[in-house]
């Protein structure tokens, strides 16, 4: 097959699947529930608002580690007849990943409804600079990283954003605007963690927790869980809610997939190869992206994937938020929920969540007004990267 | 320094033993001489089994 047979089976694809249910818990520090009832609770809830039964759904993919495997949702909805199941151990890229995984489902006919789904405790529970040696694509980091002092994130991520600053003269009151924007948006969430505002001089003061990560960089550790349900375009018409479509979707990932030290460019990140081939498929321009929910596990990935999806050139990041674009009024309003740094950490789960409530235009305080173009990404497991554009039918 | 849990795959081995002997020992195709590391079952270039090791010298340039 050729590239350009390879791009016309994809835009097939393009408007033929469609999120038609959500669901999201509490999210909080300490939810008292376990991994797996916060995941068949936000399961319930996305089945719900789809206008569905459990018993509806024939395809599972559960995300991340710490929930209930597929075989259990056979058990717990009382599916009958499971078609399709999937493991997408992509860490944060992972929902976007499903998103993908799903929508070929539906729309070559393997399954009707497919649940995405995930719970975690990772507040109350085993924190990430533990979870990740326990993986194992993470054997090399493992092996020879962690005993040089790389252990969590923070320190994994740190030469990252370094680099960049090296390189392109990216200063922390860039990260500061992208921290103080997206508390903007999550003082306006009622599910948000994190609802107190701050400002640069917050940002500016926060306790430095790995060079140049300062506190207000880093996401939160959260406990919750948040689904959706994918079926087709065609029958999720005329349901409760506006239809909200998949126009491009698409996942890239670096060379050296997880071990960052290992790359030869340190300052682009999976998503720099997916998001072309996304927004070829879904037929839509940068101009046209009226909402942005950006995987946000550090200020520093946001400015980073800004460049990689090509809204501004690479090293350019930086500039390219000071005018306050990503804020509540902004051109292109980012992490309208309030991310991972102030919303919960649910994986990007959240941030699929959140782009289909503003796509059905009925977010109230947080709808940015006629918002019916989209995209959210992922990114995880130090560079795995997925980009979504969606269309909201409510404007038209 | 040694990793405290020792090598988590055998084709580390040879790293790890390295280290205990204060060198820096690294994989080195034996089909088209390609140096690796981390250590990798396959040859990204030729996908050859087939390997090597050499120790590295002590004396090389910091990237960044």
């Amino acid at each position: 097959m050729t590239k350009s047979e390879a791009a016309e089976r994809r835009a097939a694809l393009r408007a033929q699947a469609a999120v038609v249910g959500i669901g999201e818990t509490e999210y909080s520090r300490n939810s008292s529930k376990s991994a797996m009832e916060l995941q068949f609770e936000a399961s319930l809830k996305a089945i719900d608002d789809a206008g569905l039964s459990p018993h509806d759904i024939d395809g599972v993919i559960p995300i991340g580690i710490t929930g209930a495997p597929a075989e259990d949702y056979i058990i717990n909805l009382g599916i009958s007849d499971l078609r399709f199941s999937a493991l997408i151990p992509h860490g944060g890229a992972s929902g976007i990943g499903a998103l993908q995984a799903a929508a070929v489902a539906v729309a070559s006919g393997i399954a009707t409804n497919v649940l995405v789904t995930s719970g975690r405790n990772v507040s109350s529970g085993a924190r990430a600079g533990a979870r990740i040696h326990q993986m194992p694509q993470f054997h090399l980091v493992t092996e020879f990283e962690r005993e040089v002092g790389a252990i969590a994130p923070a320190q994994l991520y740190a030469p990252m954003a370094r680099r960049h600053m090296e390189l392109y003269g990216t200063t922390s009151a860039n990260f500061a605007e992208i921290a103080v924007s997206t508390r903007e948006h999550a003082v306006h969430n009622p599910n948000a963690i994190m609802r107190k505002p701050i400002t640069a001089e917050d940002h500016a003061a926060s306790r430095m927790i790995t060079d140049p990560f300062r506190l207000l960089d880093c996401s939160l550790e959260s406990d919750g869980g948040a689904a959706f349900v994918v079926t087709t375009s065609e029958q999720a018409r005329d349901r409760r809610h506006p239809l909200v479509e998949i126009l491009g979707i698409a996942m890239g990932h670096p060379d050296s997939p997880n071990s960052i030290t290992q790359r030869r460019s340190l300052t682009s990140v999976g998503v720099a190869k997916a998001a072309q081939i996304a927004f070829d498929m879904a037929q839509v321009d940068r101009s046209d992206i009226q909402v942005a929910e950006i995987y946000d596990c550090f200020t520093y990935v946001v400015l980073c994937q800004l460049e990689d999806l090509g809204f501004c050139a690479k090293g350019e990041g930086g500039d390219f938020v000071m005018d306050g674009k990503l804020r509540r009024g902004g051109s292109m309003p980012t992490n309208t929920h309030g991310g991972l740094l102030s919303q919960a950490h649910m994986l990007g789960m959240n941030h699929i969540v959140e782009l289909v409530r503003q796509l059905r235009g009925a977010e109230g305080i947080r709808q940015v007004p006629g918002a019916s173009i989209g995209l959210a990404t992922g990114y995880g497991d130090m560079g795995d990267g997925g980009v979504a554009i969606m269309r909201g039918a409510h404007n038209g | 320094m040694a990793n405290a849990s020792g090598p988590l795959d055998s084709i580390s081995q040879a790293y790890w033993d390295g280290v205990a002997r204060n060198e820096l020992v690294v994989q080195k195709c034996a089909d088209c001489g390609r140096l690796r590391h981390y250590p990798q079952v396959l040859c990204p270039a030729c996908h050859s089994f087939q390997l090597t090791h050499v120790s590295l010298p002590k004396a090389g340039t910091v990237h960044s």
